[in-house]
């Protein structure tokens, strides 16, 4: 299992370039457990712009973990975006696509 | 419609108007279920049969629904890593079932901002729309997965 260090470098490394158009600003990453116990990882990605395209942010997860996974680091992703106001109820409406 | 798009509408209607927490909450578990109710069925398909005779049978219902929430969690935490198309749905689908327990059982103290709610609802169209996309032999392959009992050596 890779360190906190470790895993921070490959997060910063896959959204700095797939959140480039959002804006990316930094990560936030937090190892945690789920529900069940699993161990997984937190990530916070922070964005100047709303990710509107989510398959920017999954596609992120995928290739993040397949890139821990080849460290044998099996844990799960689980992204987050935040962006100037989206805590507050300031944030766009976002609208889902067809 | 399939059950599975049909949930994935309903939890964009509640979501896209939610000004409160609890239909977003709503939405957000809602979307968790199109994708479990996808697996269900691509798992009776692939054992049964997807003939068009409706109803299917009391063989049909079983395996539909001897699907287990923690079950088909652990089964996507196994995938093989060459399997990449299982991983990638198992990735939303383990998020979505992680954020159906926040949804439906934390306090009112808990919301889901705008932005999440929205993004997990697309995450789960797009485990679906990877399920629609996977060929033969990997719709077998995810379905033997969400069957067979792994072997604890």
């Amino acid at each position: 299992m890779l360190t906190k260090v470790e895993v921070e470098r490959v997060i910063e490394d896959v959204l700095s370039d797939r959140l480039k158009a959002a804006g990316f600003l930094k990560s936030d990453v937090q190892f945690d457990t789920d529900f069940d116990g699993e161990k997984i990882i937190r990530v916070t990605a922070h964005v100047e712009n709303p990710v509107i395209n989510a398959d920017d942010l999954f596609t992120s997860v995928d290739e993040i973990q397949s890139r821990l996974l080849k460290s044998d680091d099996a844990r799960y992703v689980y992204l987050r975006q935040a962006y100037p106001g989206s805590e507050d109820g300031r944030a766009m409406r976002f609208g889902h696509r067809r | 419609m399939s059950m599975d798009r049909s949930l994935l509408v309903l939890a964009e209607s509640l979501n896209v108007e939610a000004k409160e927490a609890a239909p977003r909450r709503r939405a957000v578990s809602t979307a968790y279920y199109a994708v479990f109710h996808r697996l269900a069925r691509l798992r009776a398909d692939e054992f049964i049969g997807s003939g068009a005779a409706q109803p299917r049978g009391p063989e049909y219902e079983k395996v539909y629904r001897a699907l287990e929430h923690g079950g088909a969690k652990a089964k996507f935490l196994n995938v093989p890593r060459v399997i990449d198309a299982i991983r990638q749905i198992g990735n939303r689908f383990v998020l979505l079932q992680s954020k159906r327990r926040d949804a439906d059982y934390r306090s009112s103290d808990f919301a889901f901002v705008e932005a999440e709610s929205f993004n997990l609802i697309d995450a789960a169209r797009q485990a679906i729309d990877l399920i629609d996309q996977l060929s033969p032999q990997e719709r077998r392959a995810l379905a033997v997965r969400l069957v067979i009992r792994d072997r604890v050596s």
